[in-house]
């Protein structure tokens, strides 16, 4: 009962982890129309931008978790304005070479700065725990994780139902050409719902970062978990990009527990392709959308 | 927005039809000689070994070409099938013994049968959802790979493996690394012209026809299908091949030969070179996998590079450089003619 309980605690912190990076890249997917591979990498320099303000300049947790979101959505807009932009017209193909190219250029960057080596934030909520008689339950910072996913998913969810910018994001969408001819700049939503996305990771990073290590390579498998999740879920559905997470990260997290921890990563893929091949839209996707001629 | 992984279709000029057709067989037969020579005039052994990584990449490309040009499936599977060639070999030469052509054979049916199971998983979905199912297992051959210890020994390595080539040549005066440079050679001679003989024969023209209309295609008669997933497995069957020798080039083999970093490094070569096209991949595995090696810097600021250069390359030259130099010559062509 421990193991299990340990390893369901375990796999709603990488649900929630999972659940905040695929949002971000559901919603790109969705609105910008990217394929984004670089996608993990904002959380590893989200983890950084932590390190830096938490454990360098020992500002206090949350407002580094805050300098942390700020500087990933930045980040996010800036390689938006200067990059990624212009690919939004072009196959794939194209936007998977090119997402890639920066995630290259992204991980050398931070490999340059901080050098090859884990960096690891301590903060005293990881030790201080709640127990429930004899064994440990919870940390205090993984009730953080669950109460900041929880609020960063509410507010997203709130901004897409019921704010302006965030009904334009939803209509864009649905249909680009259409929204162009009512007057929303397919442009500027296209650059609020990138950097919404990229504040997500940085809101990932800030959570989960006590609890593991940053190095400059960590985004990879980040990026390859969240579209495991985004396809399992159905591409560009944030609804079915969280679900998806959840299931994900129990998996995972159960698999460790008890099957094997070197194949719990083999085991979520094969999730992935078994859905596939029964639901080929995946969980919440629209059905209609899935032929090879399309995406 | 098009979806389609098209090459534009470049319209030979009417003038010189006999020419342009023979170019292809001379240019082959000059670059071949002049591989050959290079060993006699080349006596560095380092420079050797990055034209040997080169022609292992000719291979590997022109192979992944084949799903990804010209049927357009955008597989990121490619050096699973590799690495299980290259596994596949060292399992048969130590496990059971066999001889070097048995090991071949046998690396090459798993790669096919292996590509089959996938295609057959993976062929049911739409490109996007194909291209990460086609990931998924990449990354599972690797997990497979690294934690089957009694199969692969794990991280631990597969080694021991004979070297390439025969104790009588290398008393003759060829070292090791310039036999295993004519044996790979020799392979992507042969590969370049089947890839060749393939594309241009009535199953390449159906590739074609199934990449740049499939309803067009079925119509036909052309099953989609059994074109993508020939091509798909004729593709693995070659990595299979080129895996094998592979093995025996490095006497060892090791779970980091099924990385991602051999998908990047062909996405690089296929897609700035000129997805669908022939010499611009041949060129690009040349100068992606050499202009690296000789850049004398630490490998961070040659990733930096790397990356720099990819991500405006893609941004310039959407169709690569096949389609950047056939743009060239058509604006070059029109200009004389429109005067």
């Amino acid at each position: 009962v421990a193991l299990l309980l340990s390893e369901l605690i375990n796999g709603l912190v990488l649900a929630c982890m999972l659940g905040l990076v695929a949002a971000g890249l559901a919603l790109i997917f969705g609105v910008v129309g990217i394929v984004n591979f670089a996608h993990g990498d904002y959380v590893m320099v989200g983890g950084y931008i932590l390190y830096e303000c938490y454990a360098v300049l020992h500002w206090p947790y949350l407002v580094a978790v805050i300098a942390t979101v700020a500087g990933t959505a930045m980040l996010g807009a800036i390689t938006y304005l200067i990059a990624l932009r212009h690919l939004i017209p072009r196959p794939w193909h194209t936007q998977l070479l090119a997402t890639l190219a920066l995630s290259i250029l992204l991980q050398n960057i931070a490999q340059k700065i901080w050098s090859p080596s884990a960096r690891s934030v301590a903060t005293p909520f990881t030790v201080r725990s709640y127990r429930l008689g004899s064994l440990t339950v919870i940390s205090q910072q993984e009730l953080f994780i669950w109460l900041g996913t929880a609020v960063a998913l509410c507010a997203v969810w709130l901004v897409l139902s019921k704010s302006k910018s965030g009904k334009a994001m939803r209509a864009v969408s649905q249909n680009r050409e259409a929204c162009t001819v009512v007057g929303i700049s397919a442009g500027r939503t296209a650059l609020l719902a990138f950097t919404i996305g990229t504040a997500l990771c940085g809101v990932a990073a800030a959570l989960v970062l006590p609890m593991q290590n940053v190095y400059p390579t960590a985004g990879l498998p980040i990026t390859t978990q969240a579209f495991v999740v985004v396809i399992l879920g159905g591409m560009g559905s944030l609804r079915g990009a969280v679900s998806a997470a959840l299931v994900i990260g129990l998996v995972s997290a159960l698999s460790a527990g008890y099957i094997s921890t070197g194949y719990t990563d083999a085991i979520c893929y094969a999730t992935m392709i078994l859905v596939l091949v029964f639901r080929p839209a995946g969980l919440f996707g629209d059905r209609s959308q899935v032929s090879w001629v399309g995406l | 927005v098009s979806t389609r992984l098209d090459a534009p279709v470049v319209l030979a000029p009417r003038t010189g039809v006999a020419a342009r057709r023979l170019a292809v067989p001379i240019g082959l037969v000059l670059l071949v000689m002049a591989g050959f020579a290079v060993p006699y005039l080349v006596a560095d052994n380092f420079a050797i070994s990055v034209l040997t990584d080169c022609l292992i990449y000719v291979v590997l490309a022109l192979s992944y070409d084949l799903a990804v040009g010209r049927v357009g499936a955008l597989s990121l599977a490619h050096p699973a099938f590799f690495g299980t060639g290259a596994y596949a070999a060292a399992i048969a030469a130590q496990r059971m013994s066999l001889p070097l052509a048995l090991q071949v054979l046998f690396a090459i049916v798993t790669a096919c049968l292996l590509a089959l199971i996938v295609g057959a998983f993976a062929f049911r979905l739409s490109k996007l959802t194909f291209g990460m199912a086609t990931l998924g297992f990449a990354l599972i051959a690797q997990l497979i790979a690294t934690n089957q210890m009694s199969l692969t020994n794990g991280p631990l390595c597969i080694s021991g493996l004979s070297a390439v080539g025969s104790d009588a040549l290398r008393s003759a005066g060829f070292t090791t690394a310039v036999q295993s440079y004519y044996l790979f050679l020799i392979l992507a001679v042969a590969v370049a012209v089947a890839v060749r003989v393939l594309v241009t024969s009535r199953i390449g023209r159906a590739y074609m026809a199934v990449r740049e209309d499939e309803p067009m295609a079925m119509t036909a008669a052309i099953s989609p299908l059994r074109y993508r997933m020939s091509a798909f497995v004729v593709g693995a069957g070659i990595a299979g091949l080129l895996g094998a020798f592979y093995a025996h080039h490095l006497t060892v083999v090791c779970p980091s030969n099924l990385d991602m970093s051999y998908t990047v490094n062909l996405l690089v070569i296929v897609f700035l070179g000129g997805a669908g096209g022939y010499w611009g991949i041949i060129l690009a595995a040349f100068v992606f996998t050499a202009v690296p090696e000789w850049l004398e810097v630490t490998p961070t600021i040659r990733m930096l590079i790397y990356g720099a250069v990819l991500l405006i390359g893609v941004s310039v030259m959407p169709d690569g450089i096949q389609g950047a130099v056939g743009k060239l010559r058509r604006r070059l062509h029109s200009g004389r003619v429109g005067r």
